[in-house]
């Protein structure tokens, strides 16, 4: 566990009045004050931007330079513990969600083949998406690597996020069990919630690009929704500067599965190159990691 | 039906397309271009032998003795055929 103010409120059960009674709002500015005193006095979060700092400096000024790197931090803090947050404002009936594009889920399900919401790893507040949908009244699965123990310690029982996890597994024949009861779902037309990770090779179609940076998302991804042959519809959630999420759900991919990678790299580069704050790779992306 | 026509139709399952390489028998079902396991591929059989032989196949039946090879395979799907 970090050693922070916000992590002993959310994490111990000696502090969960006080976390069930921090509105969204006053956490947004709890963050903004620690990021606004860590950015002048500490020398780890100087070390942090670094390749934030290295990446976009030379295309931006040093004001919006200035901007991207303060807002990203208190971003990543805020987002850090939202889930957390959420868990207790979920419980005690308060929401700060909106959703644009929610019509693109509903026509897609009116074809009763399923759904399956695809997002980017490391970028905006893709860990909440399943969880939003889940207010908005939708079946979600969620595909992901945390396994069950892990998912409750983040999100609570089952009851309390009202969404269900299949979790990845450790090898391919546990993955493969996970792509099959993935097919299952959807033709149950539910609604299924994946986030492609990235890489730092593979195909041009598969290429992202932003600020002179290049990296590839995972292939694999797109090929199995590809095949699951159910409408995937990319979306990103973003975080407004009074921490309010927005979630922003566009028009199914199509075609093959070269021209629906096309499609999601380029409306992913545009959302990085707007939005730079909420990325979360900067470190990987320089190192050229093979995956994050 | 018998397992050589059980075999006879996986066979052609397997040639067509992506699992060519799978219809020889002597090789993994799930290998893939690179000599590795292909999820993808790997699932796309396994849906189109559920609608070819109208049989469902249970997550905990996803495991090498069932889908390692063609001959277990096949002995997998005449078992599901009998027990239908």
């Amino acid at each position: 566990m970090k050693l922070s103010i916000l992590h002993l409120i959310y994490q111990t059960s000696i502090f969960y009045w006080i976390g069930k009674h921090i509105s969204p709002k006053t956490l947004f500015h709890i963050c903004r004050g620690i990021v606004s005193l860590s950015i002048r006095f500490n020398p780890h979060t100087k070390r942090y931007l670094e390749p934030l700092r290295s990446v976009l400096a030379p295309h931006i000024n040093g004001e919006r330079l200035r901007n991207i790197a303060e807002m990203h931090l208190v971003y990543r803090r805020y987002l850090d513990n939202l889930p957390y947050a959420w868990r207790q404002w979920s419980l005690n009936g308060r929401y700060i969600f909106r959703a644009e594009g929610e019509e693109h889920v509903r026509e897609a399900l009116a074809q009763g083949r399923g759904v399956i919401l695809l997002s980017s790893h490391n970028f905006g507040v893709t860990r909440l998406i399943p969880s939003v949908m889940s207010r908005l009244g939708h079946r979600v699965i969620r595909v992901g690597a945390w396994d069950r123990q892990e998912i409750i310690r983040r999100w609570g029982s089952e009851a309390e996020r009202a969404w269900e996890q299949l979790h990845l597994g450790a090898d391919a024949w546990a993955r493969l069990r996970v792509a099959k009861q993935i097919a299952k779902a959807l033709r149950e037309n539910s609604l299924v919630f994946m986030s492609i990770w990235n890489r730092s090779s593979g195909s041009p179609a598969q290429a992202v690009r932003f600020f002179n940076q290049r990296f590839f998302i995972d292939a694999t991804t797109m090929k199995l929704c590809a095949e699951l042959k159910a409408p995937v519809l990319p979306c990103f959630a973003l975080c407004d500067d009074k921490g309010e999420i927005n979630l922003i759900i566009h028009a199914p991919l199509t075609g093959a599965v070269s021209e629906m990678s096309e499609s999601y790299c380029k409306l992913l580069s545009r959302y990085l190159t707007d939005y730079p704050e909420f990325c979360r790779f900067w470190k990987p992306l320089l190192q050229k990691r093979e995956q994050w | 039906m018998s397992p050589q026509d059980i075999e006879k139709k996986l066979v052609k399952l397997c040639s067509d397309g992506r699992h060519k390489s799978a219809a020889s028998g002597k090789i993994g079902l799930f290998v893939g271009e690179n000599d590795v396991f292909d999820s993808v591929t790997a699932l796309s059989l396994i849906l189109a032998i559920e609608e070819e032989f109208k049989i469902t196949v249970e997550d905990e039946e996803i495991q090498p003795k069932n889908f390692g090879n063609l001959e277990a395979l096949v002995q997998f799907v005449d078992g599901k055929l009998k027990n239908r």
